[in-house]
């Protein structure tokens, strides 16, 4: 267990964490995101002693670090990619490591082997691609069979079996009873590994909850309609107060005909039954869920240390408001997330609507 | 989650979930990625003498090691057999006071024991530079490689750490010592083969020990020092500087500031207790004239009127060690406090 309590550090005056506590629970992967420049591998080196806090203090299974019997036994870390010395082998590198613990060689064998770089043993760490590199971090990590896994980025550089392979490394260790810490940027592949989530942003702790519940509160469930009589939609909601009928811009998965609306409020099964009941000709209707990183986006949004400038010729994101609201209106973004097949036209005797249209 | 049995491993290396280095264990399925009672938490501890392995695994690992080390040998080495050789030659020429003609003699006069030995040592403290540079890199590779980090994760204290470090830095540095003094005699044996050598005279009895002892004791020293200046500058470039400029440098500047009358008294003695002027004091032995070698150098006789502190023999490997100690002392606070961002 990992346990950050009321952590601040300033770097040269600069305020880098700021109060920042939370716990990575046994048994659990615990997904720590930010925006670059949050202070995540602060943290997680401030975690590991590496760092000294200006105040507060972090326990690794209840007490700190330092004072660990086999610290590689307690405390497995991947920090950065690219550090062996590069004049030196991998072998070499990983026996150094596994000397200062009393770990037997014999496992520097065995975990060049479950990381896929046994091939490679005596090559030097210099001459080593970043996947490689990545891996031989990830094995020292995994030298001492450790009780707690602090990655900070472990999938930068792999290729997606790599990325693969980490993910369900992560979910092994955590369905053994470890705690598993994993950093990185992408909500994408931690909304797959982890089960709690704790999000940062420039030095402060934004959110600290579970995966289930972020996409539970963040995805709005929205409906997408494209269809040639926006009046009969407009009526058919015009008496139902919480249900909201809005046009939005045509995307590139819309049909080429027809209006498209997002209507917030209204139950699927429900719509899908009135829209038939009234003979509403409809060209597309989906479900939509505002993707996690829009989410994401739209929390880190005001906390982002490297806004960039837009590209030319892309329209700038807008951001929704915060997660409090029940349903944000997220910009034209990435395609839906999940999709459900749509109702088939009502009537028989509009042969106009082909089964090309039906099937969209 | 896939089952443990899997091979997640993009490498088909691991085949399948018996472990073969531990037959003995039952629970095999997880082939490696959880390992029984061969590593429970009670077996495996941190500890000094895994450091010191550690360490030496680390430095036999690198070519920058056995670069500098075997110059460093070899420069002593060389010096033993050059310096042997200008004692051949100094002993091959008569020279007469009353004419001032100098000849060549047919059998050269023979050469004191004591020379021999005294050859060994001339480039000891050049070759000193090269094992400093070793002891800087001993660490400040670790910083330019990063390695630094996973050394604190895998052993977060950092005292031993540098103890480990310096321990290994120093055995090194005293075997190569040792190994560069003892063939520089056998170089010097070699020039000077056939030429008669008086045994070695009682006031110069205990050189034999200065030389197999007290060079590698002072090489030793000086990679302890190197390696304080390198903990304190944490880079290669910063480490080397700090040390050439302790070394050479600073004396050079305390020369030039000595002309001056009045500082002389009090900047002279600075000069004779900086590491290149104790060193060199050490290993001149017992016996060794009363200058300092920075005041012979710099004013080419000795002053009697001005009183400065010359250290003797001992003193001087006194002070020798307690620079290595001052600096290994702040090298380690610096360690202690340093954030490895």
């Amino acid at each position: 267990m990992i346990t950050i309590e009321h952590i601040s550090k300033r770097f040269g005056g600069k305020p880098v964490l700021n109060d920042v506590s939370f716990t990575a629970e046994d048994g659990k992967v615990t997904g720590f995101l930010g925006p670059n420049g949050a202070g995540k591998s602060t943290t997680m080196r401030a975690a590991l002693g590496l760092i000294a806090p200006d105040s507060g203090r972090a326990l690794i299974d209840g007490s700190p670090f330092r004072s660990a019997k086999a610290p590689m036994a307690a405390v497995g870390a991947v920090l950065d990619a690219k550090s062996a010395h590069k004049g030196r082998s991998a072998y070499a590198h990983l026996k150094a490591l596994a000397q200062t613990n009393g770990i037997p060689v014999s496992r520097v064998d065995e975990v060049m082997d479950l990381t896929g770089i046994a091939s490679v043993k005596r090559r030097r760490a210099g001459a080593f691609s970043l996947g490689m590199s990545q891996r031989l971090s990830i094995a020292a990590a995994l030298l001492g069979d450790p009780r707690n896994l602090i990655l900070d980025e472990p999938v930068n550089g792999l290729d997606p079996e790599g990325v693969k392979w980490v993910r369900e490394l992560c979910r092994f260790y955590a369905g053994q009873g470890r705690a598993v810490l994993l950093s990185s940027h992408l909500m994408s592949e931690v909304a797959l590994t982890a089960d709690n989530l704790v999000i940062i942003g420039q030095g402060r702790i934004l959110e600290t909850t579970t995966v289930a519940d972020f996409v539970a509160e963040h995805s709005a469930h929205a409906l997408r309609v494209a269809t040639p009589e926006p009046d009969r939609l407009r009526a058919i909601f015009a008496s139902a107060p919480d249900v909201t009928v809005e046009p939005v811009e045509r995307r590139t998965s819309d049909p080429a005909i027809g209006e498209v609306f997002r209507i917030s409020g209204a139950d699927l099964e429900t719509a899908a039954r009135v829209f038939a009941q009234t003979r509403l000709v409809t060209y597309e209707f989906v479900e939509e869920r505002a993707s996690l990183e829009e989410a994401y986006m739209t929390l880190t949004h005001g906390e982002v240390q490297y806004a960039n400038r837009e590209v030319p010729g892309q329209k700038p994101v807008q951001y929704g408001a915060p997660a409090s609201t029940p349903a944000p209106t997220p910009a034209p973004g990435p395609a839906p997330v999940s999709a459900m097949p749509p109702v088939p036209p009502a009537s028989p005797a509009r042969p106009a609507a082909s089964p090309k249209e039906v099937t969209r | 989650m896939s089952a443990p049995a899997s091979a997640p491993a993009p490498s088909t290396a691991v085949s399948n979930g018996n472990n073969p280095n531990n037959p003995g264990n039952g629970s095999n399925v997880s082939n490696g990625y959880t390992t029984g009672r061969r590593m429970s938490a009670g077996r495996l501890r941190l500890g000094f003498l895994g450091s010191v392995r550690s360490e030496l695994t680390k430095l036999l690992s690198i070519k920058s090691t056995y670069w500098l080390l075997v110059i460093a040998a070899l420069l002593i080495v060389a010096g033993g057999a050059i310096s042997a050789a200008s004692y051949k030659a100094m002993a091959s020429i008569s020279y007469d006071p009353a004419t001032g003609a100098m000849t060549t003699l047919d059998t050269p006069r023979p050469i004191e024991e004591s020379s021999v030995w005294l050859s060994t040592t001339v480039m000891v403290p050049t070759a000193a530079v090269v094992i400093g540079i070793f002891g800087v890199m001993a660490i400040t590779s670790e910083y330019t490689n990063l390695t630094i980090q996973s050394g604190f994760v895998a052993n977060p204290r950092r005292g031993m750490y540098l103890a480990a470090k310096g321990v290994v830095a120093a055995l090194m540095a005293f075997a190569t010592t040792l190994v560069g003094v003892a063939l520089a005699w056998v170089a010097a044996r070699v020039v000077l083969g056939g030429i008669e050598i008086t045994p070695l005279d009682d006031a110069y009895r205990a050189l034999p020990m200065i030389c197999l002892l007290g060079a590698p004791a002072a090489g030793m020293v000086m990679a302890v020092m190197a390696l304080g200046l390198g903990a304190i500058c944490r880079s290669t470039v910063g480490g080397v500087f700090a040390l050439i400029g302790l070394w050479s440098i600073l004396p050079s500047v305390l020369g030039v500031a000595s002309l001056n009358e009045k500082l002389r008294s009090a900047v002279t003695s600075i000069g004779n207790c900086l590491p290149s002027s104790v060193m060199s004091a050490f290993l001149s032995g017992p016996d060794a004239g009363g200058e300092s070698p920075m005041t012979a150098a710099v004013l080419g006789v000795v002053s009697t009127e001005d009183k400065y502190f010359d250290p003797t023999w001992w003193q001087a490997g006194l002070i020798f060690a307690a620079w290595a100690a001052a600096m290994y002392a702040i090298g380690l606070l610096v360690l202690r406090r340093a954030d490895v961002k």
